[in-house]
């Protein structure tokens, strides 16, 4: 598909996942130079690889080249099959690092996916699979993401060594919905999953009781679950983690989570992932800062119409995110204050016209 | 305080920003920051000041691609503070409508 001219060309090695992201669903081939040509260990990692072989398994026909050196490759997309598979991720990033890539292409499939994930289930880097369960795939059901969409977390892993597995079920769509998102409403209710595995089941309370004192003085609807899992489902590694969510009275949510830490009690755990959860509240917005990039894309392939939604100011990731897609699709977004009369606000509106795109390689049933 | 946080959400566009730019995305957001620290003071060695750290910091770690940002326990000691856990009342169901 890719011819001269259409090629996507990229420098460096941060925001990996999404480019290649990028390339598959818009055709077009994608060029990455630079990848840490200074480092005294040059060029990908081994996750980096890995992610790319799990790509080539997903999609039919993509070729993949990678330089002598491991500092260039080009990545010539071919369509995205789905089917059932299953992944090993290596130990040095989480599933989720895999997942958030994985999940901006699934819909999209010839054949409904089935990925099985092997590895460690939360980290500190990437999304722990509680965050993608709870709120990314709830984010998908804006957009008409929705029957069959599940993700089954079957054994945690914890670092170092790992041993969790999850599956990941992605219904097929024709095409997305136009979204229209701009009132957060309030806050009505904050849940969160609290776990520990192969260290003292009490723990898990701890964490919980200590979010609590945080968290109570705002609404009475707080319901944290103390998720419980127990010998061969427990993993390879001792670890525990709070993950949390508020959602309001319009469906807006926002989430926070911490992990274990050598030397940290439970408790201060439980406080981090609590205040952070309270940053990322105050930043507003119908979508928190962790699903900017998911929601934008989806808005740029929606149905061609205006799509709307109110968020804070834009991450790092999602700045570099905005550029690459206009690269990728020619789209660019209008953001403006959300709130023109209030000048304390940093709220924006982003509005964007979607492309239209259509899933031309789904089956017809 | 209001007249500085209006000057501020006027000097931004953001379309013009990501778009019509090439500063990168930390540049971006980091001259956002230092306009909202109520430093709008513009001279240019405050700059390289702020920027040579960054690179130092690049090249001793290496910048990895992460999709949360790394929690900062001291910077979140700033929410043991009632006034600033109470300004956001207004944001919960159960906060009254006032704020």
């Amino acid at each position: 598909m890719a011819q001269a001219g259409n090629v996507l060309h990229f420098s460096g090695h941060l925001h990996f996942r999404h480019r290649l992201v990028l390339s598959i669903l818009s055709g077009k081939a994608a060029k990455i130079d630079q990848i840490r040509p200074e480092d005294k260990n040059p060029g990908l990692r081994d996750y980096e690889v890995s992610l790319l072989r799990l790509l080539e398994r997903i999609t039919n026909g993509t070729v993949i080249e990678i330089s002598v050196t491991g500092t260039a490759i080009l990545l010539k997309p071919g369509v995205i099959a789905g089917g059932p598979i299953t992944h090993d991720c290596p130990l040095s990033r989480s599933v989720g690092y895999f997942l958030e890539p994985v999940i901006m292409l699934a819909p999209f499939s010839k054949k409904p996916l089935q990925l099985t994930l092997r590895g460690i289930t939360s980290d500190d880097r990437d999304l722990s699979v509680d965050l993608i369960r709870t709120v990314t795939l709830p984010q998908l059901q804006l957009f008409g993401v929705s029957d069959g969409l599940e993700l089954r977390i079957r054994k945690r892993g914890s670092p170092p060594l790992g041993g969790g597995e999850v599956q990941f079920l992605c219904p097929t769509v024709k095409q997305l919905k136009i979204l229209n998102f701009v009132e957060r409403g309030k806050i009505k209710r904050i849940r969160g999953i609290s776990h520990a595995v192969r260290v003292n089941p009490q723990f898990s309370n701890r964490m919980i009781e200590a979010a609590r004192s945080v968290l109570n003085r705002y609404i009475p609807d707080i319901y944290l679950y103390s998720d419980v899992y127990k010998g061969e489902d427990s993993g390879k590694s001792p670890g525990y983690g709070l993950s949390l969510l508020s959602e309001t009275t319009t469906g807006a949510m926002h989430c926070a989570e911490a992990n274990s830490q050598p030397g940290v009690a439970p408790e201060d755990i439980a406080l981090l992932a609590a205040r952070t959860l309270l940053q990322e509240v105050q930043k507003g917005g119908c979508v928190d800062s962790h699903h900017q990039i998911l929601v934008l894309l989806f808005m740029v392939l929606g149905s061609e119409d205006v799509g709307r939604c109110r968020m804070g100011e834009p991450t790092t990731r999602t700045i570099q995110f905005l550029r690459d897609l206009k690269a990728a699709f020619g789209t660019t977004f209008k953001i403006v204050p959300a709130e023109k009369g209030d000048p304390a606000s940093t709220e924006l509106l982003y509005s964007c016209y979607g492309v239209g795109y259509v899933n031309a390689n789904r089956t017809l049933s | 305080l209001f007249a500085q946080e209006s000057q501020r959400n006027r000097w931004r566009d953001w379309t013009k920003l990501i778009y019509l730019t090439s500063l990168s995305p930390t540049e971006i957001l980091s001259k956002q920051s230092r306009i909202s620290n109520g430093e709008p003071s513009d001279d240019g060695m405050e700059d390289e000041d702020f920027f040579t750290v960054v690179k130092k910091s690049n090249k001793e770690t290496e910048e990895v691609d992460t999709s949360k940002d790394s929690l900062n326990p001291e910077q979140m000691k700033a929410w043991e503070d009632e006034e600033l856990l109470d300004s956001l009342r207004g944001l919960f169901i159960s906060g009254s409508a006032d704020e």
